[in-house]
């Protein structure tokens, strides 16, 4: 189906059209993919000196620890102050054939880092409402979870969503079964099968040695895949005005680990998670002109829990048989977003969002408390293919110099006022929401 | 034995059994002039939902998962094409994981495909505004494409239930020779009528069917809103002119009062799809009798 998602851009021949015009096929002249590309880029400034990403990153218990292993200071989401160029999202997709159809979403920053952010077929064919996904993907857990930057209805993911899954979600190698009931309300069931290897929720670094100095230590090494995720999602009749839906999800990851380096030690976490979550969005349309007097609210809460032993080796001897145990523990950890759009005038949106992790935060033996940040946007599409939102977000964040996994070392509350100017247009092939 | 002998027999009476009426076909419409037409053209055989609830711009819908339940359980989507539904009617039908409504499939049917479409083949390029390179999708208003429609309905519904396929086709004849009994009549009502400004091009197939001026559009370009510069040049190319403004529900009405004010014009605010209980070919030939009026108030008195 994703060929008439684009339809008839390529057909500007009518040549081409006419020549389908009795059969049933969407219309395309030739066997291109729909090609559309996606520029996503902001002016951002805040009243830190632009360290407001890495406050976020010192978030106390959730920061810290996954990027001590990366080189680069701050994630995925950082921007800098001034201009940025965020990414280019180059979106490829086509039916194969009778059976299946594929996409490809690659993006480019504006250092020429290219990633692939999604590669996955799904199939056409399945009888009794079932779908098939496989290859590289974003969970369909949650609300969320599985949307492109360019969908957001503000600027940047919800922490709970950064912070217990990753910078870009749960994003992950796999397949995934769906089911849509027969039923008249609309009722669907998921099942995922991943690899286990998103950073925030299933890091793995493998099982292979981790060379220190000149030693070596040793985690789990465990076969994927290591995580499965479910989802259930309901959404009753209530008419042409107003849809609802709810949704609950959870996963289990049968290896994480998380790897620590310090000045006289490393620390290391090896051990395995699950988490649940529920979602619900509410849209209203009540067929004002563009958008106008439309509004929508959606809201999730996620839980998840960590056990896992941690292992300490000592750089003065960084060996597999210098590794002590230092105790098992139990992490456990939350956060919630909600937020609401209002469609103020033809085109014209205002939105606000409030975002919080660590309700429940339990650290080792510590529980810190909660961050907040507080959102706000106004945005202007002069049509579906362009859009310039205003955001301003307060962060109210209780920072740590986290030490590791375990211990919490609580520096107070540190507080920032984000502005973004952001633009995004689209070009190519017409663009479809998925709900 | 006689255990097994007696299902032996319940399984041969139950396929010898006599075929009871089959359940109707379940066909899901994207706009209420979709399900006019199926209903019109399927008769008893089928059952008809529809999508996009009249009085708002099949353009600018969002999918719901309302229509996936719908289409989950459909034998046949029944939609206008070329376009229209684009942004949503696509992950609607990919998120029913319904097989027999994938495109390539019998069960899925654009209606547009199969006629001559008014500026196909115009260029595909968005500077030109929300722009169908297929052609205008809005034929819905055509008396004589709807009665072409109905045949190319008539045969897909005969292709998925050939028990029934004289019935459809002698369904669509009826239809078409319906619009053909009414085609003196409104071209008598629609005679003389001056010519119109639309909000957006929506009524062309209309106007050009009746050999009615289409002078220009609220629109300065599809898809993109009203602006005084626009406004201000149709008032100076129109002045001293006749004609009617006419615009949906779904359109601000402060552009086309203003035309119609400065040009001392009248407002015409019509229905673009069938009401759901109207989704009959009266009904919709009574929306098409109320926008040949309209057209014809452009009349000076």
């Amino acid at each position: 189906m994703y060929q008439d998602k684009y339809g008839s851009s390529v057909c500007a021949a009518a040549i081409g059209c006419a020549m389908l015009a009795t059969s049933a096929t969407a219309s395309q002249s030739s066997f291109n993919p729909r090609i559309s590309a996606f520029l996503d880029g902001a002016f951002y400034s805040d009243s830190v000196h632009g360290e407001s990403f890495e406050i976020l990153e010192r978030a106390a218990g959730f920061g810290g620890g996954h990027h001590h292993d990366h080189d680069h200071a701050h994630g995925h989401d950082a921007f800098q102050r001034g201009f940025n160029l965020r990414e280019l999202e180059i979106g490829l997709e086509a039916a194969v054939d009778p059976y299946f159809d594929a996409i490809a979403i690659i993006t480019i920053d504006s250092n020429g880092g290219v990633e692939l952010e999604e590669a996955f077929a799904t199939t056409r064919a399945l009888p009794a409402g079932l779908q098939l996904k496989f290859g590289k993907f974003l969970s369909d857990i949650g609300y969320i979870n599985r949307m492109d930057p360019h969908e957001l209805d503000f600027t940047d993911r919800p922490l709970v969503n950064q912070m217990l899954f990753g910078d870009h979600g749960l994003q992950e190698l796999g397949v995934q079964l769906s089911w849509l009931a027969p039923t008249t309300t609309f009722l669907q069931l998921g099942l995922e099968i991943l690899q286990g290897e998103s950073e925030g929720f299933a890091n793995y670094q493998g099982g292979e040695t981790l060379a220190g100095f000149d030693g070596e230590r040793v985690l789990t090494e465990r076969s994927g895949p290591r995580l499965v995720t479910s989802f259930a999602r309901w959404s009753p009749d209530l008419g042409v005005d107003h849809t609802s839906r709810f949704g609950m999800s959870g996963g289990f990851v049968s290896q994480f680990h998380e790897i620590e380096e310090h000045g006289s030690r490393f620390v290391d976490a090896d051990g395995d998670a699950w988490f649940a979550g529920i979602d619900w969005v509410h849209k209203y349309d009540g067929g004002g002109f563009l958008g106008h007097r439309n509004w929508q609210l959606q809201g999730e809460y996620y839980y998840r829990v960590r056990d896992f032993d941690l292992l300490v080796t000592p750089r003065t001897d960084p060996t597999h048989a210098a590794q002590a145990l230092d105790g098992a523990y139990r992490n456990k950890q939350d956060g919630i977003y909600l937020q609401g759009v209002y469609g103020i005038a033809p085109r014209w949106q205002l939105g606000a969002r409030y975002d919080g992790v660590g309700f429940t935060n339990r650290v080792g033996e510590h529980s810190p408390g909660a961050s907040h940040r507080y959102t706000g946007m106004a945005s202007f599409a002069p049509t579906e293919f362009s859009r310039l939102r205003l955001q301003y977000a307060y962060g109210d964040i209780l920072t740590a110099d986290v030490s590791n996994i375990v211990g919490i070392n609580e520096t107070g509350r540190e507080n920032f006022h984000q502005f973004f100017l952001q633009f995004i247009v689209g070009i190519g092939a017409h663009s479809a929401h998925a709900f | 034995m006689s255990v097994i002998r007696l299902l032996l027999f319940a399984v041969c009476a139950a396929l010898s059994a006599p075929v009871p009426a089959q359940a109707p076909l379940q066909v899901v419409a994207t706009t209420s002039n979709m399900g006019m037409l199926a209903h019109t053209v399927g008769g008893d055989a089928v059952a008809v939902s529809v999508l996009a609830p009249p009085g708002r711009d099949a353009h600018h819908l969002q999918v719901r998962p309302s229509m996936m339940a719908a289409l989950r359980r459909a034998d046949l989507v029944v939609a206008v094409g070329a376009e229209l539904e684009t942004g949503w009617l696509p992950p609607a039908i990919r998120g029913a994981a319904n097989p027999r409504i994938r495109t390539g499939q019998p069960g899925y049917l654009e209606l547009a495909r199969g006629l001559d479409l008014i500026d196909a083949g115009r260029p595909a390029d968005r500077a030109l505004g929300d722009v169908h390179p297929e052609g205008n999708p809005h034929f819905y208003l055509d008396p004589l494409r709807m009665a072409e429609a109905a045949g190319v309905l008539a045969e897909r519904l005969a292709e998925l239930r050939p028990a029934q396929a004289q019935t459809f086709r002698d369904n669509a004849a009826a239809f078409a020779g319906a619009i053909e009994e009414r085609m003196p009549a409104w071209q008598a009502r629609a005679a003389d009528a001056p010519g119109v400004v639309l909000f957006h091009s929506d009524g062309r197939y209309l106007a050009d069917r009746f050999g009615i001026t289409v002078f220009g559009t609220i629109e300065p370009l599809p898809g993109i809103p009203p602006t005084a510069s626009h406004l201000n040049a149709l008032v100076r190319d129109l002045a001293g002119r006749d004609g009617v403004v006419i615009h949906a529900y779904w359109h601000p009405a402060q552009g086309p009062q203003f035309l119609a004010r400065e040009l001392g014009w009248p407002v015409r605010v019509v229905r673009h799809d069938v009401p759901l209980d109207r989704m009959d070919s009266e009904g919709w030939f009574a929306m098409i009798g109320t926008w040949i009026d309209a057209l014809g108030d452009g009349r000076r008195e």
